[in-house]
């Protein structure tokens, strides 16, 4: 059996407040829409000019796909499909901007020298992956904005509530899966091999609330909750991926990591103070534009003697507050 | 005053002025509201008031003109739902799965060798011979035993049907989950004693749809401001200057009160029609909660736009992108072994930006067929002469073999008002195009595929009075009244509860452009 391409409408659950209505009839039949109805769908173009083919590298909807894998995943997947169906089609070019995609200049409806509707039914619709056209179809009709790029994209909010149709391409989404579990439990590993006194110090930087007495086991907890998540909720890395956050405090030198982290809990312990220009103080004092300016001073071999002083005075506030 | 006509301006001008100062009438007349309206003003230019060119237009009400040819549906039970039942259309048995036991095969059906397909439903029997994917160029195969139940379908043992077994094998383009399979012989053999059964008996659901919630309007009017009498001070009325939609080119209505509230009644009406139509065409289907709380939940029945975006058939197309062969591959869909060519017609109702999109896609498909247009025949595409010709063309129909006659129909409904979010400036609404029944049947329009529906005890709109210590026609009414309370007024209010059903959407298509934001 050859591969198939699926694209299914979205079966959604409705609470009518125990009103009969139509949408709510057609849903507990297991449809969307009135027997043998469909919707007619065309390559959509972009404001820029541009169509989404579905086989173009560079096309906006590939640079928007925030998580680098994924966008590595789709923009390879692309080239690659692109190349294989101009190859199958002869000299058609199916450049995001060929005349081919603009269904106004097809002459009929057995018009191969340009893109055809394609109407999507109720349930599932099938396109065998082995017949160019119907691949090339299935291409353009994956990244069309209407329609779902998988029922768990639409499930996240990725999508309008009232989508009607998702892709139901499950290779693409377990290799998206299989590619993200790899780097978690990559990372997850990366973390086991850590010191304890090093698992405190990433995952304070990650922003955890972890103090001296927190237990060994609590850190552990924390952080691999952190990196099973695909990224930050709030906080200073919002919206950015957990693992590739976590790789950068995991592969820091170890003088480097130990300076942002003294810095990190001198701000959480009041002695240096954080005002919401970014500028950090010592009391009245002024002592460096940003967090990132006085790492880069403590850093430096020049100024060891502020770094003792810090960490003596840490370490006092600490058994202060014992 | 005598009533005007102003161009750009389809409100017509009621017999009183305002100042026009965005305030609106609201529920409540009192007297300071009412005098406000006249504040002592300047002497007044001589054309009293210029209507601007740029004043936005109203709409008309051609599309409840159409709804009223339709017969209403009326309810006439104890329940505010109704039910009906639709035919589901034949399809094809599908196969659904192919057995990991045949996906393993390296060449399916060679030399007389059995294979398992699982399909959605059992009604081939044993002997029949069927065409899968193709009645053209599908192979054929033989049902070697009665189907069986198989999770969610029937499993079925077939052979392959072929001149040359020993080389011949299922082709995988043919073994795939999708295809239609579709029953084309029966072969019944000296001894065989199974003959084939009948297929399955066509299919109907039964739909369900409730009634929506009411709409009403209500206005106070204070007894001083009642009395007041709106005249200038030659006696004259004073005019007063409304938004109200009014249908184009027709004269404006004309009305000739001095006393506000038979004004006020008026007008009221009017909005009534006016929401009535706007909900029927474009309400959104949902539910409200009294107060927004956890009280009265309220249904929001969708009207004819959503019923056919959500549930009829969708076309939507780029902007930019509206041709004659959109078209023809649309309706060409529709009626393809449903309709006889020559039975077959279109009738879309479109706005006026839709005419543009049509008569364009039309004008650019006329010109690429490789027909010849000489402008010297007759009068048709030029005229007059020398330094004075008139360029003048336009299709606002076509015919094809797919579509039958395609025509279109102004709805000015459909001509909707700029908006900010979707035109930017100086554009025409979106063009739409909606088809209410491509049956040969109808005559294209919505008569009874589309119709109103409402409790049979309530044919129409209510409306009443609630006399406080003024009567609601008057002074002399008022002595001796028998008053509901003690307001120094009356209220003046209308209700009605009505709703708009497509009996069957799927002769119904939509056609708009996707939105550019």
């Amino acid at each position: 059996m050859g591969k198939l391409g699926k694209i299914s409408t979205i079966k959604k659950e409705y609470s009518s407040s125990g009103m009969q209505t139509m949408q709510g009839g057609l849903a507990g039949k297991g449809m969307t829409r009135i027997p043998g109805t469909g919707v007619f769908k065309y390559p959509y173009k972009e404001l820029d000019g541009k169509y989404r083919t579905g086989l173009d590298p560079d096309a906006a909807y590939i640079k928007r796909i925030q998580d680098p894998t994924e966008r590595e995943l789709e923009i390879n997947r692309v080239k690659e499909l692109r190349d294989r169906l101009q190859a199958a089609l002869g000299d058609i070019d199916l450049g995001p901007r060929a005349p081919f995609w603009n269904y106004a200049l097809s002459t009929s409806t057995e018009d191969t020298l340009h893109v055809q509707p394609y109407k999507l039914m109720d349930g599932d619709n099938h396109f065998d992956l082995s017949i160019p056209f119907q691949e090339l179809t299935f291409a353009w009709l994956r990244v069309h904005p209407s329609i779902a790029s998988s029922y768990q994209a639409w499930e996240r909010g990725e999508y309008p509530a009232d989508t009607q149709f998702y892709v139901a391409d499950d290779e693409i989404e377990n290799a998206i899966v299989y590619k993200k579990k790899q780097l978690i439990n990559k990372a997850i590993s990366k973390f086991d091999s850590m010191t304890p006194a090093k698992k405190r110090k990433v995952a304070r930087l990650l922003g955890l609330p972890i103090t001296e007495n927190t237990k060994d086991e609590v850190v552990y907890n924390e952080v691999d909750n952190v990196l099973k998540q695909t990224e930050f909720k709030s906080g200073k890395y919002q919206g950015l991926s957990t693992i590739e956050v976590f790789n950068r405090f995991a592969d820091m030198k170890e003088d480097l990591l130990h300076v942002k982290d003294l810095v990190k809990q001198a701000i959480s312990y009041s002695i240096y103070r954080v005002k919401p220009n970014g500028k950090v103080y010592e009391g009245e004092y002024e002592v460096a534009t940003d967090e990132e300016e006085v790492v880069k001073m403590l850093i430096d071999d020049d100024n060891q003697d502020m770094l003792l002083t810090l960490e003596a005075k840490l370490k006092s506030k600490k058994l202060a507050e014992v | 005053m005598a009533i005007q006509t102003l161009p750009g301006l389809t409100g017509f001008m009621y017999a009183r002025v305002s100042s026009m100062d965005k305030r609106a009438v609201g529920k409540l007349t009192d007297a300071n509201h009412l005098e406000s309206f006249h504040m002592t003003e300047p002497a007044d230019y001589d054309k009293k008031i210029i209507s601007l060119y740029t004043q936005s237009s109203l709409y008309s009400n051609d599309f409840l003109d159409m709804i009223n040819k339709s017969t209403p549906y009326y309810i006439d039970n104890a329940s505010d739902a109704w039910k009906w039942d639709v035919q589901v259309p034949y399809k094809f048995p599908k196969i659904i799965d192919i057995p990991a036991s045949t996906q393993a095969l390296d060449k399916p059906g060679i030399d007389g060798q059995e294979f398992q397909v699982v399909l959605d439903t059992n009604e081939f029997a044993k002997n029949s011979i069927v065409s899968v994917g193709s009645r053209q160029y599908g192979p054929r195969w033989y049902v070697v035993k009665d189907p069986l139940p198989w999770n969610r379908g029937f499993i079925y043992s077939f052979t392959l049907v072929s001149d040359n077994p020993i080389v011949d094998f299922v082709s995988s383009t043919f073994l795939q989950i999708g295809l239609d399979v579709e029953l084309i012989d029966g072969s019944i053999g000296e001894f065989d004693q199974d003959l084939l059964g009948l297929p399955r008996m066509g299919d109907k659901i039964t739909m369900f749809e409730t009634l929506g919630s009411g709409y009403g309007f209500e206005h106070l009017i204070t007894d001083w401001a009642d009395a007041k009498m709106l005249r200038d001070s030659n006696g004259k009325p004073l005019d007063l200057l409304i938004y109200a939609p009014q249908r184009r080119n027709q004269l404006p209505l004309t009305r000739n009160d001095v006393k506000w509230e038979p004004f006020i009644e008026f007008w009221m009406r009017k909005a009534m029609l006016e929401l009535k139509v706007k909900r029927m065409i474009w309400s959104k289907p949902g539910t409200a909660k009294s107060n927004g709380s956890n009280q009265e939940v309220k249904r929001l029945s969708a009207g004819v736009y959503h019923r056919m975006r959500n549930h009829g058939n969708l076309v939507q197309y780029n902007r930019g992108e509206f041709s004659a062969n959109l078209v023809r591959s649309v309706f060409g869909d529709l009626f393809y072994r449903r309709v006889d060519v020559k039975d077959r017609k279109v009738k879309m109702y479109t706005n006026e930006a839709g005419f543009d999109v049509f008569q364009q896609a039309l004008k650019a498909d006329a010109l690429n067929s490789g027909l010849t247009f000489v402008a010297d025949s007759g009068n048709r595409y030029l005229q007059g002469e020398g330094q004075h010709i008139t360029y003048n063309f336009a299709f606002d129909a076509m015919v094809t073999r797919e579509t039958g006659r395609v025509e279109l129909v102004h709805l000015k409904e459909l001509d909707l008002p700029q908006t900010q979010l979707e035109f930017g400036q100086n554009k025409k609404s979106t063009p739409v195009f909606f088809v209410f029944d491509v049956s040969p049947g109808s005559d294209g329009s919505l008569v009874n595929n589309i119709r109103e529906v409402r409790i049979k005890e309530r044919p129409s709109m209510t409306w009443g009075y609630i006399d406080g210590t003024a009567h609601h026609l008057g002074f002399a009414r008022s002595q001796g009244m028998s008053s509901a309370n003690k307001f120094p007024g009356y209220q003046l209010w209308m209700k009605d509860r009505c709703d708009v059903f497509i009996e069957d959407l799927s002769r119904t298509v939509l056609i708009e452009e996707i939105p550019q934001f």
